[in-house]
């Protein structure tokens, strides 16, 4: 099976527990606004392999990353997202979890229920991306509503199948507090999910959101006391 | 008499600072070792180096007592029972350290502390108060940063409350060094990692590793130096590879003469060394250390140091300007370093010097870290700081020269400071480099003030209080700042996401 693959970090501190290979595969079904790597979102074909994309079977990506296996805690596989690249995405979860090796998955959730529930029974955890709760301001962000994202969250958190939900924080334009105060909600019954707030950083974003200002200190901090006010004890900010 | 003059009138150094340059002027007015010429003459030309050790040794430079035992017997020169409580036994260290001879005057052994102090330790405040007194006072009173510390592979209370104090104390000294085997538990590493985010020690020495080459009575001593408990070193002399690469005319007189000859001169000068400390100092016949059985002259060996391989090897190679070309990185480079050190193994193990009891007569190999007036000399074969490749390649690359060094070679990894958030990320990479032979890994954030410069700590605060002209008690920051100045070490390569 093969995939396009836009990145392989082969030791990263940030995608999960532990040291973790990150793959990125190339192509997003998202246009978010305050997209960092714009570039990530350009269809996944032939047309890519100029700009560094590599078509990859998914022995042959599995194989480079056992090269890292004494090193890692496990894999996480990325975006983009991933899940438009869907059996190549299982393939690759399947084959890794043959050898062992302790399989993430870094999504936005907007997938068919029952095809996310699939991907679940082959990967270790998900990390779910949660941009907005309100299905207005999500159409308005990244050009598609939430309904799908919010059923399979709550489907992956009933199911024990969620490491860490993210939100980035733009301030003035979404209203992070309802979206921040909807997940925490959700995170609540289950103090093992960490929900990490994500500061916004112009740096690489193209386009209106380009010129806005970086939250500052105190309204991470404010959004952090909000999330633990609904219960959740391993709420981080960056 | 100039150079006493200068040294009674030096305003930046401390007391003791210049009473120790002064018992080294005088040693150093005396000429009392045979020396041959060509010795002199590669001496001379900086391709061999004795690292400040003096003209008459008359104390061996690595000195490491047996302190497990003078905890079960005491002392009967310093008249000290065998410790019963805990105030007892860090007392009792605290006044040992202050007789352990060594070319700084401050021990570069002070034991495994751990497992010294656990049958004292209770989980309590005062068990904790007490260590973190000891850990303070040997930071302000063995002022020199070789002082080095052990922690055993074991998960022990007394190692949980060392590092705790050493968390919070943020000092330079002890150097700290955690074994690690398959024994070691996640939570001891975490915690050892966690604290070494915080203030730059402890490092990770591979027991098995050591284990093979020493047994289990070996020591991570001074900056990383594996070497036997109850003996030590008799000396090191370091051979520049760099330097004597610009000397001959091209790889094949380096291979066939030039590296030939000056091993065979520096082994001369090395046993030249030992002789006149073995046989004429009177260290071995005097010192209460060997009468008390804490040293004993059959665990003693000797280190043959080296530094410079990656500059050597990139002048071979004519200097590529392509990164990609150079050490480090591509493979016709890595393979002509493995051919050199294998070759200098082979040369240094061909000799033989009866007073070396513990390795069977044979100099033991060791990575030298370098001095703080190198310049264009990296230290061992560590890849030259700005060439660092990724940490998966870096690794690899430098476990492959590790098991040519039982007495000392290593890694230093600078960390983003977020990866504090992830410590398991730095322990999930240590076990891979142990895993790939890797003898010795150390990490620090790149926001700490105590910074590992090449082997040793110093802090960053007070190197910036010896620029502006002050005194400060640690006689290694001047040679921290001369390091950061020369060889950039505190631009090494940071760590946390890599592509």
């Amino acid at each position: 099976m093969q995939g396009f693959v836009h990145k392989i970090i082969p030791f990263s501190a940030v995608d999960g527990p532990g040291n973790r290979t990150a793959v990125f595969l190339q192509g997003c079904n998202f246009a978010c606004a305050y997209c960092h790597n714009p570039e990530t979102q350009a269809p996944y074909d032939s047309s890519m392999f100029s700009a560094g994309v590599r078509a990859m079977d998914h022995r042959e990506l599995g194989l480079e990353i056992l090269k890292y296996r004494d090193f890692i805690q496990g894999v996480t596989i990325s975006g983009g997202e991933c899940t438009l690249q869907y059996e190549f995405l299982l393939e690759l979860a399947r084959y890794l979890q043959s050898f062992g090796i302790e399989v993430f998955v870094d999504t936005n959730a907007h997938l068919a229920p029952a095809a996310f529930q699939l991907l679940g029974r082959h990967v270790d955890k998900f990390i779910i991306d949660v941009k907005a709760s309100d299905e207005g301001e999500h159409m308005a962000l990244t050009g598609v509503g939430n309904n799908l994202v919010l059923a399979n969250l709550r489907y992956a958190l009933a199911e024990k199948l969620v490491y860490e939900i993210r939100t980035v924080i733009v301030p003035d334009v979404l209203n992070n507090e309802q979206t921040v105060a909807t997940i925490s909600r959700l995170i609540s019954a289950d103090q093992q999910v960490r929900y990490k707030l994500i500061r916004f950083r112009p740096q690489g974003v193209i386009g209106a959101y380009a010129h806005l200002p970086v939250p500052t200190d105190a309204y991470m901090t404010a959004l952090q006391r909000l999330a633990q006010e609904y219960g959740v004890t391993q709420c981080t900010k960056n | 008499m100039s150079k006493i003059i200068d040294i009674v009138k030096d305003a930046k150094l401390t007391y003791h600072q210049k009473v120790v340059a002064l018992a080294r002027a005088a040693e150093n007015s005396l000429e009392v070792l045979k020396i041959h010429p060509e010795v002199e003459e590669l001496r001379q030309a900086r391709i061999i180096c004795d690292l400040f050790e003096g003209n008459a040794p008359y104390r061996p430079r690595y000195v490491v007592p047996d302190y497990a035992r003078f905890m079960q017997v005491g002392s009967e020169f310093l008249a000290l029972t065998p410790p019963k409580t805990l105030e007892d036994a860090v007392h009792s260290l605290l006044i040992l350290y202050k007789h352990v001879p060594s070319i700084t005057t401050f021990p570069v052994y002070i034991g495994e502390l751990d497992t010294l102090l656990e049958p004292f330790v209770t989980d309590d405040a005062a068990s904790a108060r007490t260590i973190k007194h000891f850990l303070r006072h040997i930071d302000r009173t063995i002022t020199d940063s070789f002082c080095h510390g052990n922690l055993s592979t074991r998960d022990t209370l007394a190692g949980r409350l060392l590092l705790g104090a050493a968390a919070e104390l943020q000092a330079a000294v002890p150097n700290l060094t955690l074994k690690c085997d398959h024994n070691t538990s996640d939570a001891r590493l975490l915690q050892a990692v966690e604290t070494a985010l915080q203030t730059a020690k402890p490092s990770f020495a591979n027991h098995a590793m050591f284990k093979a080459d020493f047994g289990e009575d070996y020591a991570i001593v001074s900056c990383y130096n594996g070497l036997p408990v109850g003996g030590g070193s008799f000396t090191l002399v370091r051979l520049n590879l760099h330097r004597l690469s610009l000397s001959a005319t091209d790889y094949a007189q380096f291979r066939d003469e030039a590296l030939p000859r000056a091993v065979h001169h520096m082994l001369l000068y090395m046993d030249e060394r030992v002789r006149f400390l073995v046989e004429e100092s009177g260290f071995f016949s005097g010192n209460f250390l060997v009468a008390e059985n804490l040293l004993r002259l059959e665990r003693f060996t000797a280190m043959f140091g080296v530094v410079g391989l990656a500059e050597c090897v990139n002048y071979f190679l004519g200097n590529p300007a392509d990164k990609g070309a150079r050490f480090g990185h591509s493979e016709e480079a890595n393979s002509l370093g493995i051919e050199i050190i294998a070759q200098l193994a082979a040369l240094v193990a061909a000799h033989t010097n009866p007073h070396l009891h513990f390795s069977q007569g044979r100099y033991l190999l060791h990575a030298q870290v370098g001095i703080d007036t190198d310049k264009d000399t990296s230290p061992g074969c560590r890849i030259p700081i700005g060439d660092e490749p990724e940490l998966y390649e870096h690794i690899m690359q430098a476990a492959r020269f590790h098991q040519y060094f039982p007495s000392g070679i290593g890694d230093v990894f600078s960390f983003d400071s977020t990866v504090k958030n992830n410590p398991k990320f730095v322990v999930d990479i240590l076990k891979g480099a142990f895993k790939n032979g890797l003898r010795y890994f150390s990490a620090y954030s790149a926001d700490s003030d105590v910074v590992r410069i090449t082997g040793y700590l110093v802090k960053r605060s007070e190197m910036a209080k010896l620029a502006r002209g002050e005194q400060v008690a640690n006689s290694a920051v001047v040679l921290g700042k001369g390091a950061a100045d020369n060889l950039g070490v505190l631009q090494r390569k940071i760590r946390a996401r890599e592509s």
